[in-house]
């Protein structure tokens, strides 16, 4: 499914066939909007405490776009997105035989995500009218969870940490390659200012790897650690509006 | 002239940062000096999810803490620990066992390796550091907690606490009997 949206958003205007007049050759877009964070991981057996929800959440960006022929072209695009770590309840993952004394999970706090990308643009203007498609490849940011629990065994003093790492190190975000296409529909208000609608799709191309540390806290030696993988690849789609100055 | 003013404010805003910050962090706090007077010992049931005073039916022994309250001749409040320091600081901690420990330690061993500071979060903790070869002077807090690691034999036990002072100064307790089952 994601492929054939992919495909129909870069030829759509091949399809469509539009007149192209007078194109200029140098645009820069800068958009705001909304930012769905399509990622519903699954792990499989692992804890549940790295699931996190859809998110909603505001979007600005800024893309250069330089044209070498009436259609043909390449941009580069910076995004700023403010994300937050979805709220969850983790107590089912403390087994029944221990008490959770206390967690470190930022639930609930916002951070900003960056990420920037370069590609190839095509596009084709009727009149007024213009319809801008791009595929991008770039490095974004993603928001790693890295969960924190001490937890106590009934009825003796052992006492536990749980710890959750984004591959073998504490990180808030994890940087990732992902794949981006995307669409413009603009109107042309006057020779340079276009007032645009925005779509783009980003599909990262590379899990986030996780490991699960079990530390004896008086002794701080691990008795237990694994590593594991989502088994699937995250994904954003961006609606947004915005305003382009064409020279 | 526009450049040269610029350049000034420039210069002024960086001497600024420089001369706030030098030396900010690495700044002794000023300790107010206290004096140990006395110690107390209480057992404590850490069966629950949190060590709780041993009520007289005793405690299961995998959950047993033994805390050792100090005592100054200040009042020391919640919030005020770190600014106390002892003037002659525990440069040591022994507990020895009155009754037979385990068949690894007859009546009258050092048991104190068989606690170890209890690292969840309880109230007014401060660690045993005389072990690593440190002495225990700021009073960042004023119970030791030390939790029973080795496990005893079933029946009434009850400890003697040495404290050893920098001065050479020894102050001694023993525990009330508890039952350990």
């Amino acid at each position: 499914m994601r492929k054939i949206i992919i495909l129909i958003l870069f030829f759509l205007p091949s399809i469509l066939q539009a007149q192209t007049e007078s194109p200029k050759s140098i645009i820069i877009d800068m958009t705001t909007g909304i930012n769905v964070n399509l990622f519903e991981p699954k792990f499989g057996n692992a804890s549940d405490c790295l699931l996190s929800a859809k998110t909603i959440s505001p979007f600005i960006k800024g893309r250069f776009s330089y044209f070498f022929s009436s259609r043909w072209g390449a941009f580069v695009n910076l995004k700023i997105a403010s994300a937050t770590y979805s709220g969850k309840d983790y107590s089912n993952m403390i087994p029944n035989l221990y008490y959770n004394l206390g967690d470190d999970f930022k639930e609930n706090n916002t951070t900003i995500l960056h990420d920037g990308s370069i590609g190839g643009t095509y596009r084709i203007e009727n009149k007024n009218w213009s319809i801008r498609t791009r595929l991008g490849i770039g490095i974004g940011e993603m928001l790693a969870k890295s969960p924190y629990f001490t937890i106590k065994e009934k009825g003796n003093n052992n006492l536990y940490y749980i710890k959750y790492t984004t591959g073998d190190t504490y990180m808030e975000v994890d940087e990732l390659p992902f794949l981006n296409p995307g669409i413009s529909l603009s109107y042309k208000y006057d020779d340079d200012i276009l007032f645009n609608v925005d779509i783009n799709y980003t599909q990262f191309i590379q899990k986030t790897g996780y490991t699960y540390y079990l530390t004896d806290a008086y002794t701080q030696k691990i008795i237990e650690k694994r590593k594991f993988a989502p088994k699937n690849l995250s994904g954003n789609l961006e609606i947004g509006l915005g305003v382009s100055f064409s020279f | 002239m526009k450049y040269l003013l610029r350049t000034i404010l420039v210069l002024a805003v960086f001497l600024g940062m420089g001369c706030d910050c030098e030396g900010y962090w690495d700044e002794e706090p000023e300790y107010k000096s206290c004096k140990l007077t006395d110690f107390q010992l209480h057992h404590l049931n850490n069966e629950g999810i949190e060590p709780i005073e041993a009520t007289s039916a005793g405690i299961k022994k995998e959950a047993y803490i033994l805390r050792i309250d100090l005592i100054t001749d200040s009042l020391l409040s919640n919030n005020n620990y770190s600014f106390y320091k002892l003037e002659d600081g525990i440069i040591k901690l022994d507990i020895n066992t009155i009754n037979t420990f385990n068949q690894d330690y007859p009546v009258g061993a050092d048991i104190r390796p068989c606690f170890t500071n209890y690292p969840g979060t309880v109230e007014q903790d401060i660690g045993d550091y005389t072990q690593k070869g440190d002495t225990i002077d700021i009073m960042t807090g004023s119970k030791i907690y030390l939790a029973l690691r080795t496990i005893p034999q079933a029946g009434l036990h009850s400890f003697k606490v040495t404290l050893t002072l920098a001065s050479g100064k020894k102050i001694e307790k023993e525990t009330t009997p508890i039952v350990l089952y």
